[in-house]
């Protein structure tokens, strides 16, 4: 008890408020080994849960393993074989159109009906932010067979088609042209909800005298959202954009749900392959490196995304 | 904002880091784990003899649901009341968690010690490999297992020791049941269309079909999204073409066998012949096996193209509308032959301590005595195949089915599933059978990209 009393104090003496003198290197090494002790837990947490896995997987990647018994040792071929695999690079390419629905899109849409919600305050606001957030907190599996039934052939979409005089009569998730942007609409629609949660509150933010000076200066409605909302939603922004990129390159359950990467290889997608060759295919080690390839490349996207969006602030 | 004194720390923060994932990358690097278990202390003495002197505790994982999952329960009670001193823990996993786990349980240092493992490469081949399986050779001559059952379905059970190859070699499971794929059939649009059911030949089948198209009644409801189904129609059309040993040449891996067979270009242009006639639906590949179920349920078509599985919803769905038959053969003396295979067998850890009750439990409830408790729960008789053909009632759809698979049995003719043919097969065949309703692959693709697979899997 004395021992941390005594390092707490020597660590406020050090560093007496309001000076922003260099901290004194090696003067005293007790404090900084308290220091260490408490962040201890949450090293220990974040190393075991996280990092450790995470350099398994590595592990694991290089290594012939199919989950039971002696592994080989393979070194990179587990990658290289990924590289040759034609149904990864179909992946690689579907990610990419998810891309488009699972962010742009839900952005776009988000930014649109937060600017409307936003402008006119109206009692029921209440009402249409929870439904409109209503498919975020849905679970995938719910939301993935409920579309499967509308996408259906006799389903609520063809129905509705055929009221405008449509009459599709297809099976949209077994279209080797539609099932994609069907699967892919759906990431919308789930995604723009929590995209209006966000610019929504970060409207809430922007000083109220910003949108009165727009209007005094005769600005319609889009001049104001142009000028004043989407300046002043920047960050939000950045937020929606990351997010939603990492969630549409990872994408898995929706897909698992429902067309489980058919017709063909239409909508198959990097993370559903590490499931089917890990758990069905027994290939652990090519299903790890996947998987590593797969984090890289996220982990490289959100990072660059991260700095080209806050660059420009 | 970016003086030397906010610098430090994060540098200090970086080393942790670095030291933290140095340590994990050390770990990682003697990752993954696993020797081969050391089989140089094994007796291979066996006895059929259950102790009753000492407490046993057997521990069993499987992946039964409903009544067959039931069966199983009532069956080891009713073992536990003959030998009191055996008690059983019960693992029970759906499907897909259990085929995710298996391996990591068995290799774990308390694995189960009876365990399904279904048949090929997927689920049995890994636990072979990993030497993770007793093989149940000496007790299948000790208890007689193999004049139980038709030696085709041991066969399915059995894998070479290095895991290369399955159908023969060691005997690493005992199944308990079968499923087998067949035709169901709506009698009231039958009688409409004026068709005599069943059918005897796969050209009466194929002129039915037009039959009913002409009508304007769906011939076929087909629910391919999950690309399984596309898969058992071809099967069962190539079993048409062939004998079941020349299929099952190619599924069990032997030297030198070809996807590239006559039968299989015959089957898949027949197939084709359907699709382009409009008697395969046009959404199949954006219809949902259970939704095409339904339809059928519903009155949506004359046929359905599915297996035991489906028995009790298309009895309870269209009652005495409800029927059954084998796809018709080419000719009508042809033996009778169907995709199908046992359900997925019951195999005995390596390093149980308790293997000798663990196989006397696997012949229990194999037995005759256990085979009424089986088929209540659902299980299709493998093991009494001839006792239970006298008494069926060939009128309803579960006579009908038992009696078609009991002739199929008798001839020996399950021709398994062509996705066992490798551990990757399912995920290579599935989606270019769904091109190939789709009409975006033709039958030379289809050959070459399945046989390619074939090939990968055998170095």
């Amino acid at each position: 008890m004395t021992a941390a009393t005594d390092g707490r104090r020597d660590v406020r003496d050090s560093v007496p408020p309001g000076a922003p003198a260099p901290l004194p290197r090696n003067r005293s090494p007790r404090p900084q080994f308290i220091a260490y002790l408490y962040m201890a837990p949450a090293v220990l947490l974040v190393g075991g849960l996280v990092l450790f896995p995470v350099f398994r997987v590595i592990g694991f990647s290089l290594y012939e393993w199919s989950g039971a018994g002696a592994a080989t040792w393979v070194g990179l071929e587990n990658y290289a074989s990924m590289l040759r695999d034609p149904v990864l690079h179909r992946s690689i390419l579907n990610a990419l159109a998810f891309v488009v629905t699972y962010s742009f899109l839900p952005i776009v849409i988000g930014l649109v009906v937060a600017g409307i919600i936003g402008r006119y305050q109206l009692h029921a606001i209440p009402f249409f932010r929870t439904v409109l957030f209503l498919p975020q907190v849905t679970t995938v599996v719910a939301v993935g067979v409920a579309w499967r039934w509308m996408y259906s052939e006799n389903g609520t979409i063809n129905s509705l088609l055929s009221l405008i005089g449509i009459d599709a009569g297809t099976a949209w998730l077994g279209d080797f042209t539609w099932a994609l942007p069907a699967v892919g609409l759906i990431g919308t629609w789930v995604m723009f909800g929590f995209c209006m949660i966000l610019f929504l509150a970060g409207m809430a933010k922007i000083d109220r005298a910003l949108y009165d000076a727009a209007r005094v200066d005769g600005a319609g409605a889009v001049r104001e959202f142009m000028t004043v909302s989407l300046p002043g939603l920047r960050p939000e922004l950045t937020v929606a954009v990351v997010v939603t990129i990492i969630g549409a390159l990872q994408t898995f359950a929706l897909v698992y749900v429902t067309t489980a990467g058919g017709p063909g290889h239409a909508t198959v997608v990097p993370g559903f392959l590490v499931y089917r060759m890990a758990f069905r295919a027994g290939d652990v080690g090519g299903a790890s490196a996947v998987a590593v390839a797969l984090t890289a490349v996220v982990f490289l996207v959100a990072i660059g995304l991260a700095r080209l969006l806050r660059e420009k602030d | 904002m970016t003086g030397s004194a906010r610098r430090e720390p994060r540098h200090r923060w970086c080393k942790v880091v670095t030291l933290t994932a140095a340590a994990a990358l050390l770990a990682a690097a003697c990752a993954p784990p696993g020797s081969d278990s050391d089989d140089s202390t094994e007796s291979d003495e066996i006895s059929t003899e259950v102790p009753d002197d000492e407490e046993i505790e057997l521990v069993l994982a499987h992946f039964e649901e409903g009544g067959l999952g039931e069966s199983i329960e009532q069956l080891v009670d009713e073992y536990e009341s003959q030998h009191p001193n055996v008690t059983f823990t019960l693992q029970y996993d759906t499907f897909l968690d259990y085929g995710q786990s298996i391996r990591l349980r068995m290799s774990s240092d308390n694995p189960p010690d009876i365990a399904q493992a279904g048949q090929g490469y997927v689920m049995m081949g890994p636990l072979v490999d990993a030497g993770l399986l007793y093989p149940l050779d000496a007790y299948a001559e000790a208890y007689g297992w193999d004049e139980r059952v038709p030696e085709g379905l041991l066969d399915q059970s059995r894998f070479l020791e290095d895991a290369s190859g399955f159908g023969d070699g060691n005997l690493y499971g005992l199944a308990l049941g079968g499923n087998m794929v067949g035709v169901y059939y709506n009698q009231d649009i039958a009688d409409d269309l004026g068709l005599s059911l069943p059918l005897e030949t796969l050209d009466d089948f194929t002129q039915a079909m037009e039959t009913a198209n002409d009508a304007g009644v769906l011939p076929i409801t087909l629910g391919n999204l999950g690309g399984t189904r596309a898969g058992h129609i071809l099967s069962i059309l190539m079993s048409r073409y062939q004998d079941s040993d020349e299929m099952l040449e190619w599924i069990y891996g032997q030297d030198g066998a070809d996807f590239d067979m006559p039968a299989t270009r015959e089957a898949l242009d027949t197939f084709n012949g359907w699709v382009e006639a409009g008697h395969i639906p046009s959404g199949a590949n954006g219809t949902a096996e259970e939704e095409a179920l339904s339809d059928f349920i519903d009155g949506g078509s004359l046929f359905h193209i599915s297996g035991n599985w489906n028995l009790a919803d298309v009895a309870q769905g269209l009652d005495d509308a409800a029927g059954f038959m084998l796809l018709p053969p080419l000719a009508p003396d042809d033996p009778p032959r169907a995709t199908g295979a046992t359900t997925s067998p019951f195999g005995i850890h390596r390093d149980s301590e308790h293997r000798d009750v663990a196989a006397n439990f696997l012949d229990f409830i194999t037995s005759e005595e256990a085979a009424e408790v089986l088929n209540e729960g659902g299980y299709a008789p493998i093991a009494s195949a001839d006792t239970d053909a006298e008494e069926t009632d060939a009128t309803d759809v579960y006579g009908q089915f038992n009696q078609a698979f009991a002739d199929v049995l008798a001839a020996d003719g399950q021709t398994l599933y062509l996705d066992w043919s490798t551990a990757t097969m399912g995920d290579t065949i599935f989606p270019v059978l769904q091109e190939f309703i789709g009409q975006n692959a033709d039958a030379d693709h289809v050959i070459e990209t399945v046989q390619a697979d074939w090939e990968a899997a055998r170095g």
